[in-house]
């Protein structure tokens, strides 16, 4: 796993089943972020973001392929690792769990209703929410 | 304080009898976990530290910025000691984030007020759960087991800011005994000193630092015990810092304890200090095997009358594996142990030179 990724993030209201096209042409943001932060915000251990906003995070089921591959692309770690530190988070006391959905349509519903959340659908693209605006996030590596 | 424990209790465990899904989008969720722990030694007596573990976690989102925590337990002490230790921890916390601060830009914080973890050492937070905790038996001569309600929980309050990756943590609350005998005997060998405590006789300051970049973290707390009115205030400090990515665990932590001069740069003649360290390595994507050595000295209740030095220095080489099914955790872990008074307070004149000590534990998570 490269340790910088550059993510470009686009604004759009309602995702598509060819939102991956559509994100070419609709770029309104580009951003850095590493992976050590996107893996202290899926363990729990940030749970603000910068500006200071309540970080929810949504996944799919512990045991699901897509949490797995989700974990194995983005984070680089393997489940057994990601509930332990998850678990080291939560039963500590600093931190409140995550939210677990079945399906990408429950995820875009979870996203759409929960300010500043994030998640990640099936395809391995990453979600979240501003300001009631989802947001869509695609990777690439360097 | 009583009124704070009932408040507590009855903010959490009144939602907790109609929400009990943890996969449902809400605010509150409820994750738990049953298992047994067991141990067998080679030097006689009665094994140490075998109990069922079972416990629940409830977490309770009120608002954006309020939260409670409840961790709820059945352990050694809520089994021997009373129901008041089935209550692990309970709290609620205010949280937010102070934003354009120059040259920080922001500064997180939270206040939190019941039932609190401590902070100590770099897995105090961590052992009350069978799951999270190093090992089957953490070192011992950071983690006592006979003190573990102590170093671990209080009544009172805690404040925390975070600077960047440091965070920095003031608490003040009334400390738990498990059984003041032996707590007692745990700190001195001899049965004389009667634990009172009330509130603010427990205080700890920690500075911590970890950063998200890194698989690296660094904790340090220093502690202070006033056991009642007639005993000088006992202090601990801690060190410790960790390695720990997807393949390996490096670990070393100091504990010193300080009892009749304070002053921790001007006499060592009662310093008391443990060390650990511990070298751990994924063999594969659920298994971990580690190896630590602990040792705690002691050069100052040596000298007292009645107690030898094979009870107060004593040392703890034991090789271990953490390994997982599923939901399913299971662990084994071989002592070789020098002394031990630690481990066996009841039992602290009961010296053998070295002996072994095999420990298993198995928990399940829901």
């Amino acid at each position: 796993m490269k340790t910088f990724i550059r993510l470009f993030i686009a604004s759009i209201l309602m995702l598509k089943p060819s939102y991956a096209s559509d994100l070419v042409h609709s770029q309104s943001l580009t951003i850095d972020y590493t992976v050590s932060t996107l893996k202290a915000i899926f363990t729990r251990k940030t749970t603000f973001w910068d500006g200071g906003k309540r970080i929810t995070v949504f996944i799919k089921p512990m045991n699901s392929i897509e949490h797995s591959v989700f974990l194995t692309n983005w984070l680089g770690m393997t489940k057994y690792r990601y509930k332990k530190l998850l678990n080291i988070n939560i039963y500590s006391g600093r931190n409140t769990n995550v939210k677990i959905v079945d399906s990408d349509a429950e995820m875009l519903l979870a996203l759409q209703s929960t300010p500043f959340a994030v998640g990640y659908l099936t395809d391995g693209a990453l979600v979240y929410n501003i300001d009631g605006e989802i947001k869509l996030i695609v990777v690439f590596y360097e | 304080m009583n009124n704070l424990k009932g408040l507590l209790f009855a903010m959490v465990l009144t939602p907790s009898l109609v929400l009990a899904h943890s996969h449902d989008i809400s605010t509150f969720d409820i994750k738990s976990y049953v298992g047994f722990k067991y141990f067998v030694s080679s030097n006689g007596g009665e094994p140490i530290e075998s109990y069922p573990e079972a416990g629940m976690l409830l977490n309770w989102e009120m608002t954006e910025n309020f939260h409670t925590f409840v961790q709820l337990g059945l352990n050694r002490d809520g089994v021997e000691h009373g129901l008041e230790h089935l209550l692990i921890y309970g709290f609620t916390d205010y949280s937010n984030t102070i934003t354009n601060i120059p040259l920080i830009n922001t500064m997180p914080f939270r206040i939190s007020v019941g039932k609190l973890k401590h902070e100590f050492g770099l897995y105090s937070d961590r052992i009350s759960n069978p799951t999270t905790r190093p090992g089957v038996m953490p070192p011992q001569a950071i983690y006592w087991n006979a003190l573990t309600t102590t170093l671990t929980s209080g009544y009172g309050f805690k404040a925390e800011i975070w600077l960047g990756d440091f965070n920095f943590g003031y608490t003040m609350d009334k400390y738990i005994t498990a059984d003041k005998k032996v707590e007692s005997l745990t700190w001195t060998g001899v049965d004389f000193i009667d634990m009172d405590p009330t509130f603010g006789n427990h205080r700890v300051i920690n500075v911590n630092w970890e950063p998200d970049e890194y698989d690296v973290r660094m904790r340090s707390s220093l502690t202070s015990i006033k056991l009642n009115d007639d005993v000088d205030t006992i202090q601990m400090l801690t060190i410790g810092v960790e390695y720990d990515n997807s393949n390996w665990l490096l670990s070393g932590e100091v504990l010193g304890v300080k009892s009749k001069d304070l002053s921790w740069l001007a006499d060592f003649s009662d310093l008391r200090y443990g060390l650990s360290g511990t070298i751990g390595k994924m063999v594969m994507d659920n298994m971990q095997i580690y190896f630590n050595y602990n040792t705690y000295l002691n050069s100052h209740i040596g000298d007292m009358p009645g107690v030898n030095d094979n009870v107060t220095d004593w040392s703890d080489f034991n090789i271990g594996t953490v390994y997982e099914i599923g939901d399913l955790d299971m662990r084994l872990e071989v002592h070789r142990i020098y002394g031990g008074r630690l481990q066996q307070p009841k039992d602290w004149d009961r010296t053998s030179n070295s002996w072994w000590l095999i420990g298993t534990s198995m928990t399940y998570q829901f």
